[in-house]
């Protein structure tokens, strides 16, 4: 069974699961950070929301490449400015070339993994 | 304040699995480190113990070798634990708590793997990289050495290096498990795991176990021993998770080193020989960058050029480390390990001019880093 598992850790996915991935968003200070956690990384407040990202745009920071040529990136989201990043595996037909600094944006897709049927993903593009 | 000495080391045997019991394994360390520092299980009043396979690992290994402690300590947090365990262990050797510590670190990963195809000490993947679908914890250093590439222009080629030099290194040694020397060339050809690393870019998976006794040099001269004198160490963690490391270029050893250098009065141009925990080729480049031993940025042209190699003017990882002498998990303790073997002149073929050693521990996916200043005794 997998450890380390939060509250916060099984709301982020079960939002992602429904297809709304959120980022957790402090009502203190009002800044949205990554990953889930119990108190804001800036001002320590314990008053945390949800904030929506479907959709949302991003920038691939790092990115590996597994055996079997999935891509797995690191990437800024636009809509974080507390720090963190998504990490996430890249879907789409189109990811042979996707290097570091391009663009992306955020998707779920179905996965088997012990908290949710759908998980964070990204795709190639940019914000309309 | 008492001056602190490692005054003994003990190495359970690595180079081959053994179908052995994790706590035979580190008593058989620990049973040498005993007899290398001189000192009996009624001598020693601190167990300092860290497995990922062990329930209540400093008490069950305290009642195994006839030890009454009245002081134990079973933290774990990866690769760095045993270099915490000495911090701890120095600090309550100075405050009277206690007079003779044993610090412990065994493992069957080898065994474990190839009867159960886990690994204990990674066998849990955290959620995040889990959900991503990420090589764990491959996956997460590669992401740090494409970043790494990216910013400064690091080679595929300079990654290698460090590989070659690794086995440069354990060509020396006698006790380390990959002895053939390769070339860069080699280390391309060998299956892709996580890009951009290769398979001979990630460290060994072995069974083995070490231990190192600790004690003020008061004591270690009372039992006719000198030891290596700990100067600083110092330790630094910032993420656990990928996600939030804050910059993947840049490690928590730029505030463990700084820390530990000001402790020990030393900088990096004393140091005459580094060891740093090498899971993977990305490890050694960012670390020594950090510790100020080359400009950031330099680490793969400053390993590229052979500064590190038998001969080069900073040895470093001199017993083939993590990439080719062993790799039981947690390697923090054998950096340490090997620095007390070249400060007291017992390498062999591979042995240094070194007066100071640098040992530098890794925990998790670069989180905890733990760095030791050591220097040999003046006696």
């Amino acid at each position: 069974m997998m450890q380390n598992i939060t509250r916060a850790v099984r709301e982020f996915y079960a939002l992602a699961s429904a297809g709304a991935p959120a980022v957790p968003h402090c009502k203190g200070c009002g800044i949205r950070f990554l990953p889930p956690r119990a108190v804001c990384p800036q001002c320590g407040g314990t008053q945390l929301a949800w904030h929506d990202v479907t959709g949302a745009a991003g920038t691939v920071y790092s990115i590996t490449r597994k055996t079997d040529g999935t891509a797995v990136v690191l990437a800024d989201l636009d809509d974080i400015d507390g720090g963190g990043r998504m990490l996430a595996q890249v879907i789409g037909d189109d990811v042979e070339d996707l290097q570091i600094g391009d663009p992306v944006i955020l998707d779920t897709v179905e996965a088997d993994f012990e908290l949710a049927d759908r998980v964070p993903a990204f795709r190639r593009g940019a914000a309309k | 304040m008492s001056d602190i000495v490692l005054a003994g080391y003990g190495l359970a045997e690595t180079r081959v699995s053994h179908q052995r019991e994790p706590l035979d394994i580190m008593t058989e360390a620990a049973l040498g480190a005993m007899r290398d520092a001189g000192v009996k299980a009624r001598d020693i009043d601190g167990v300092f113990a860290a497995t990922a396979q062990a329930s209540l690992p400093s008490l069950a290994l305290a009642e195994h070798l006839g030890i009454t402690p009245t002081y134990l300590d079973s933290t774990v947090h990866g690769g760095s634990s045993n270099m915490s365990h000495i911090a701890h262990a120095a600090a309550a050797i100075r405050t009277g708590a206690i007079d003779v510590a044993l610090v412990v670190y065994g493992s069957t990963q080898r065994t474990a793997l190839k009867e159960g195809g886990t690994r204990a000490a990674v066998a849990q993947v955290p959620p995040f990289e889990a959900a991503a679908g990420a090589s764990f914890p491959i996956g997460s250093y590669a992401l740090m050495a494409a970043r790494h590439m990216h910013e400064y222009g690091t080679t595929r080629e300079q990654l290698s290096m460090v590989a070659v030099a690794a086995r440069e290194w354990a060509a020396l040694n006698p006790a380390a498990q990959l002895r053939d020397r390769i070339t860069v060339e080699d280390v391309v050809a060998s299956p892709l795991i996580s890009s951009p690393f290769h398979k001979l870019d990630c460290c060994l998976i072995t069974d083995g176990g070490g231990a190192i006794v600790v004690m003020s040099a008061e004591r270690a001269a009372a039992f006719g021993t000198c030891g290596v004198k700990l100067l600083g160490l110092s330790e630094a963690s910032d993420h656990l998770s990928v996600s939030a490391m804050p910059d993947l270029t840049r490690s928590g050893a730029a505030r463990s080193g700084p820390a530990a250098f000001e402790q020990a009065g030393l900088g990096p141009l004393e140091i005459d020989t580094v060891q740093i925990y090498d899971a993977f080729s990305i490890n050694p480049v960012m670390v020594l960058e950090d510790l100020g031993f080359c400009k950031k940025g330099e680490g793969g042209a400053f390993i590229a050029e052979g500064h590190t190699m038998p001969g080069g003017r900073l040895p470093l990882n001199t017993s083939g480390g993590g990439l080719a002498f062993s790799h039981p998990g947690m390697f923090g303790i054998y950096t340490v390990i090997e620095a007390m073997t070249q400060l007291r002149g017992e390498a062999g073929d591979r042995q240094v001019a070194a007066r100071t050693a640098l040992a530098h521990g890794i925990g998790g996916t670069m989180s905890t880093h733990a760095t030791m200043v050591l220097a040999a005794s003046a006696a």
